[in-house]
């Protein structure tokens, strides 16, 4: 069962300031089928916020256009400024630490900013599959996945 | 246009259609036609990658209207195989 360190141990201050995150690789592997090894994505890794408050994963809308990741559609969201339609693309993001991957559709959204330096959200339809522990005086927040 | 736009369009012209005689199924719309309908979303996949490649081709979920608030884009959560 891998266990990765995704707050920021020791530095508590951190985790109130950016949460808990993880580092991930995004792209669209069009060969990429469940049962194979690492799809086929560019090597450069971003960081991801675990989000609870979040249904499912979603990705930075400038990052998926800047990768070129092929749209699906478009799609409501609901977030706390309200609904609005915004971009669906195919991808893969792969997790080395954890050795999994999620793949299907993601929702593009503005993520990436000064205050926000995350190009994806990792949400609860990935943590189902997960153990976190979030411990908020020392800073840590560890994940692990069966 | 973009060209998934295109593929959009078809495959809302073919909704009806599709419907009636494909609900449920995983199609694939490639040059404003149905390529095929399948059970699973990872058969259409392997089947529009081996032969579309990157695209662009629509890969769409019969009866499911992504333009719902309550539509939840499918995802899978799956543990790499040690290759």
């Amino acid at each position: 069962m891998p266990t990765v360190e995704c707050g920021f141990a020791d530095f508590p201050a951190d985790l109130v300031r950016l949460g808990p995150t993880l580092q991930v690789r995004i792209g669209f592997d069009h060969s990429y089928q469940p049962g194979d090894p690492v799809p086929k994505v560019p090597a450069l890794r971003h960081a991801a916020l675990v989000d609870t408050g979040a249904q499912e994963t979603s990705i930075d809308a400038d990052l998926a256009h800047a990768l070129n990741l092929p749209v699906a559609g478009r799609q409501r969201v609901a977030g706390v400024l309200g609904s609005r339609e915004v971009t669906t693309y195919r991808a893969q993001l792969y997790i080395p630490s954890l050795h999994w991957v999620i793949a299907g559709y993601f929702a593009g959204v503005q993520l990436a900013s000064e205050s926000m330096p995350f190009h994806a959200l990792i949400g609860r339809h990935f943590l189902r599959h997960a153990r976190l522990t979030y411990d908020g005086p020392t800073g840590s927040v560890t994940l692990s996945i069966d | 246009m973009a060209d998934i736009e295109v593929e959009i369009a078809a495959y809302e012209r073919m909704q009806d259609d599709l419907e009636r005689e494909h609900m449920g199924k995983w199609v694939i719309v490639h040059d404003e036609q149905l390529i095929g309908a399948y059970d699973d979303f990872w058969d259409a996949s392997a089947v529009a990658s081996r032969r579309f490649g990157r695209g662009p081709y629509l890969i769409r979920e019969v009866g499911v209207d992504m333009s719902s608030s309550s539509w939840v884009p499918p995802q899978f959560v799956i543990p790499v195989a040690d290759g």
